[in-house]
């Protein structure tokens, strides 16, 4: 079960400990703390949706506009 | 017959749902592979040990490989915006299921069984072919710009996720993800997807292909097109590539595992070996649309063949150098061909077999790379707990990736591919007029 294992936690966990502690380490140093980081990647998830819905509606919109004329 | 190129808009809706959907991939793969992030807090929470939550993981890797050519069949059949919603909203149950278990049965239950299944929805296969519909000419640079999302995706929300469960514990980090599927994928999904150009008046690419003498759309049928999807595997393309396709599942799944490990036997920290893994994850990143965009100027086979073949060099680097150096060596070579294997051969399946039954197909494709890996990961782990090295592993890696090569080179791309059949036909107009 083992190599299943590991096979399951690195494709699912998808990084290694290590890399992942490197990777929270250099955050810190650049958000200071991890509630931060939290906050500022949840605005940006939903900012970029809400862009990119907005912008997407409007293409198709042009497109149907376009096709029936 | 002779063609002219029209062009329909300045910007082509299709890329709208390109970045789209790598957003959505982007925080699926984000959400499943925080699975890592969990395993200690369930050990304690539960009382368990890593084994009992590996029989939850292994699970789930066998049904997502088999739920592969099942949601391929469902896209065939009822178009993959409802999949693709569908998939979404049960997965994003799914998480939410997830926060409430009590125990690590029903973590085997529910992330072995219901997540893994419903997660199919939105998998690879899905998104891929999603995107072979809208795109023609330039779909290998859209499959990249797609599979983009999943490159970022475990290295950006697994630190995410990891943050979030110090702060709020696992289980409202799982209810994060329930929100992020809730508001964000399926909004998402809802507003952008739609099943095909055609659907809000556009063609394949926003080019059109006019006969000037029908004012038709002109048709690309490859040859060897397929209304039934039993019939492609009557045919040597299918087998060319699902063979070569296990060999990449083999390969990278060998070294998703062992390349660690690998370093560490070898006297390499595994903090550097760490490092290396994720300079291989950023090589590939970039990589990974350079072929994009070369597959859309060059034949799709011989960049499949030599991305085998320098894959093939890596791993020989990991066996001929000093380990330091085959290290990085591998990092920034392996890096390079890592995941620009996938938009190549689903590409290539849509482009040899059309578009009728491409979801089964790749499905098919996925199914075999996937299930093949998992399997030689158990192998690869068992020769080197007999023989205390990798080098027997890598290689057979090496020679298997070689004969992939070859094979992925010996399609006959420019006789069977829906592309070469534009050409040939514009070909005969220009001769003809």
């Amino acid at each position: 079960m083992w190599p299943l294992t590991d096979y399951r936690l690195h494709h699912e966990g998808g990084i290694d400990p290590t890399l992942l502690s490197w990777i929270r380490s250099i955050l810190d140093q650049f958000f200071g703390s991890g509630l931060i980081f939290v906050i500022i990647l949840s605005l940006l998830i939903l900012i970029v949706t809400v862009g990119m819905i907005l912008m997407g509606r409007r293409a198709r919109n042009q497109a149907s506009k376009n096709h029936s004329e | 017959m002779s063609s002219l190129f029209k062009k329909t808009s300045s910007v082509f809706y299709g890329w709208y749902i390109v970045f789209g959907l790598a957003f959505v991939t982007f925080l699926d793969m984000g959400a499943r592979q925080s699975f890592g992030v969990f395993v200690h807090e369930w050990e304690l929470e539960f009382a368990t040990s890593v084994s009992s939550i590996s029989v939850a993981a292994s699970i789930g890797l066998v049904v997502a490989g088999l739920a592969a050519p099942l949601y391929g069949a469902l896209i065939d059949r009822f178009g993959s915006r409802v999949i693709l919603l569908l998939g979404a909203s049960l997965t994003g149950f799914g998480y939410l299921l997830l926060s409430l278990i009590p125990n690590v049965f029903f973590l085997a239950f529910v992330w072995g069984c219901i997540i893994s299944l419903t997660a199919g929805g939105i998998s690879i296969t899905v998104v891929t072919v999603t995107i072979a519909r809208w795109f023609d000419k330039f779909r290998g640079i859209a499959m990249s710009v797609l599979l983009s999302g999943a490159a970022l995706g475990g290295l950006i929300l697994v630190p995410f996720a990891s943050y979030l469960t110090d702060i709020v514990g696992w289980r409202f980090t799982v209810i994060g993800f329930v929100l992020l599927y809730g508001l964000v994928a399926i909004p998402i999904i809802w507003n952008l997807v739609q099943n095909s150009p055609a659907s809000v008046g556009l063609v394949p690419d926003g080019i059109e292909h006019k006969d000037e003498k029908t004012g038709t759309n002109a048709g690309t049928t490859p040859p060897l097109e397929v209304n039934k999807w039993r019939n492609a595997l009557s045919s040597l393309p299918f087998w060319q590539l699902s063979l070569a396709y296990v060999v990449c599942g083999v390969s990278t799944s060998i070294i998703s595992v062992h390349y660690v490990r690998w370093a560490i036997s070898e006297g390499i920290s595994s903090t550097q070996g760490a490092l290396a893994f994720g300079v291989l994850a950023g090589v590939n990143g970039s990589v990974l649309l350079l072929v994009g965009w070369l597959s859309d100027r060059i034949e799709r086979r011989v960049l499949l063949g030599t991305v085998y073949g320098i894959r093939a060099i890596g791993f020989l680097c990991l066996i001929v150098l000093p380990p330091a150096w085959g290290l990085w060596a591998f990092a920034i070579i392996g890096g390079g061909s890592w995941l620009s294997s996938v938009p190549l051969t689903s590409s290539l399946t849509a482009d040899i077999y059309g578009l009728k039954q491409v979801g089964t197909l790749t499905g098919l494709t996925n199914c075999a790379h996937a299930l093949g890996g998992g399997a030689c990961v158990w192998i690869a782990g068992t020769v080197f707990d007999t023989t205390g090295s990798y080098d027997n592993v890598f290689l057979g890696v090496v020679i298997a990736l070689v004969v992939a090569m070859f094979i992925s080179w010996s399609v006959q791309e420019r006789r069977f591919s829906g592309r070469y059949q534009i050409a040939d036909s514009e070909l005969t107009g220009v001769a003809t007029n």
